[in-house]
């Protein structure tokens, strides 16, 4: 445990010294809210709720890519003789989770602020949120540790992790329509469940998996 | 004999593939009606219904055409009279009053004779009534299970459904490719595991070849299924989810290959595609059980549509279609152990050159 918040720390400090970079992320936030707000005259329920998760995807597929390609090979390999390998991807997990949701709320902030705010049920939209953005986390997380180790090629990463990332984010498109009051469904409940359990499925994969990976 | 023990399963996959072919495209379909008009008719009336049929034999023998209320109210025909071996003119005396309180009520149609045995056209016209008294329609209309002694065609065809008609063999080969596929990929996750556990080239080329063909299946699985779908919907492609999720499963598949083709170095593409591969299987299954839930699907088993099973799949098509997802997976893994062979045979010859 106490591995895991070291780790976090030092991902933080990272993240922190090169403040550009997350400044670039919340300027890249901003200019695309700014987009939306000037493209569309006047956004529908519909479209906010699309242009929502479009942003968020495109955005944390951004920030969590770079999680991976900013550890050069001799710093791994540094790692790889202190510490535990599931200890690595979990503080990446959760680092990249804190990370994401962040993001999400200030895009929240940034589109209600623009654009509009059409949400109805906020104690639904954002747990939904926060399940939805673990799992994306995790998924790109571990797609990332694929990618990272092959030459950082941004392009095979987002080829790799769209596919698969696409239950959540139907899920999430779902729950948060719901949340607006689009769709009337009575079984957000079992939304919730498959939403958990493919979270749990893919963080578990990922802790098994990735210890593997790390191996070479 | 030797010959006959080590190659009995291709054998057999080319056998029951043989069957599938022969028997799925030349049983004949039952008797079913194609069509009828006119669509309307009144209560009280003389109604003159012409009825185009399937596969029957209207000249050869009298046929009997029932009207269906509901479960118990029906009216038989007075007479019918063909014109042909497929189409024949049906005379009902339709009671003043129908056994209902709505001014419209759907009747389906029965046909009936004892070479075809019967064939039903549900909710085939609707029958207006201006006045209600339910009492007297309930009098006026037979109302007995006289209808328990319609034949039923006892010998070896496929059932007729209408919209499908004759595309309903399509069901041997689209969707046993589908199975197949699956069954396949499992094989290849199999191999995938298998070589994170002990790395070794040859299982890294066995799930590479499985996932390969699986790949070719699912390709083949789309193009018969918007062939199908042209006839029976209408258009090549629609919003409909299984067709959707098919088409993610492919783009997860295709970008596995372009993992493979990015990598030049043996030892990383194989652990890092069967990792891949894993993780990219197990999202498949959740976006298996995740897609039914968002929308309805015209594919049977969702929004109403009846589901593999009861009565859309009867015995007669699972006889051939069962068949037909052994016969397509045996040929898969022949097909299988053909590529990863020859890619055996190229991997060492490279690496004699060098």
């Amino acid at each position: 445990m106490k591995e895991i918040i070291l780790l976090i720390q030092k991902d933080v400090a990272i993240e922190l010294r090169q403040g550009f970079a997350a400044a670039g992320v919340i300027l890249f936030l901003f200019t695309t809210v700014f987009i939306v707000f000037k493209a569309f005259a006047e956004l529908r329920q519909e479209s906010w709720n699309v242009m929502f998760w479009i942003i968020f995807l495109f955005v944390s597929l951004n920030s969590i890519l770079k999680s991976f390609i900013q550890e050069d090979r001799n710093r791994g390999l540094y790692y790889y003789t202190l510490f535990d390998p599931v200890k690595v991807i979990l503080s990446k997990i959760i680092y990249n989770f804190i990370f994401s949701l962040i993001l999400a709320f200030i895009l929240l902030l940034l589109m209600s602020f623009f654009v509009n705010n059409p949400i109805k049920d906020f104690g639904l939209f954002l747990s939904g949120m926060t399940l939805s953005v673990l799992g994306i986390s995790v998924i790109f997380t571990f797609v990332s540790s694929i990618s990272g180790l092959e030459n950082n090629n941004s392009t095979l990463m987002a080829v790799l992790a769209m596919p698969i990332v696409l239950p959540v984010l139907l899920l999430a498109l779902k729950i948060s329509a719901e949340a607006i009051g689009i769709i009337q469904d009575s079984s957000v409940a079992t939304d919730f469940l498959y939403l958990a359990a493919i979270d749990l499925m893919m963080l578990g994969l990922a802790l098994i998996l990735f210890p593997i990976l790390w191996k070479q | 004999m030797n010959f006959i023990k080590t190659y009995w399963w291709k054998l057999l996959g080319i056998l029951l593939l043989i069957y599938a072919v022969i028997f799925g495209l030349g049983v004949p379909l039952k008797h079913g009606i194609m069509e009828v008009s006119p669509l309307n008719a009144k209560a009280g009336e003389q109604f003159t219904l012409s009825i185009q049929g399937y596969n029957s034999h209207y000249s050869d023998l009298p046929s009997y055409a029932y009207l269906k209320l509901d479960s118990v109210h029906y009216l038989k025909s007075a007479f019918c009279s063909p014109t042909h071996q497929n189409i024949m003119r049906a005379s009902f005396l339709i009671p003043t009053y129908l056994p209902s309180a709505d001014s419209v009520v759907d009747a389906t149609l029965i046909v009936d004779n004892r070479k075809d045995g019967y064939a039903i056209l549900p909710r085939a016209i609707s029958i207006s009534q201006d006045s209600f008294q339910v009492e007297r329609g309930q009098e006026l209309w037979s109302s007995s299970n006289g209808l328990e002694d319609v034949t039923i065609d006892q010998s070896f065809k496929f059932p007729f459904r209408n919209i499908l008609h004759e595309t309903v063999r399509n069901t041997f080969y689209h969707v046993s490719l589908w199975f197949a596929m699956f069954i396949l990929l499992i094989v290849s996750l199999y191999y995938a595991v298998g070589y994170l556990r002990k790395p070794s080239a040859e299982l890294d080329r066995k799930a590479y070849a499985y996932t390969a063909v699986a790949i070719f299946y699912g390709i083949l699985g789309l193009i018969s299924g918007s062939i199908w779908a042209k006839y029976t919907w209408g258009t090549f492609w629609t919003a409909d989810v299984k067709l959707n999720m098919t088409a993610v499963a492919m783009l997860i598949y295709f970008a596995y290959l372009v993992l493979r083709s990015s990598i030049p170095d043996m030892d990383r593409r194989a652990k890092l595609s069967s990792v891949y591969s894993i993780f990219a299987f197990f999202a498949l299954i959740a976006l298996v059980f995740v897609i039914p839930r968002l929308t309805d699907s015209l594919h049977p088993g969702n929004g109403g549509n009846p589901a593999l099973g009861g009565e859309d799949l009867d015995n007669t098509l699972r006889l051939v279609f069962y068949p037909a997802i052994i016969g397509f997976t045996l040929l898969g893994a022949w097909i299988a152990q053909l590529k990863f062979r020859v890619s055996r045979i190229e991997e060492n010859d490279a690496f004699n050159e060098r």
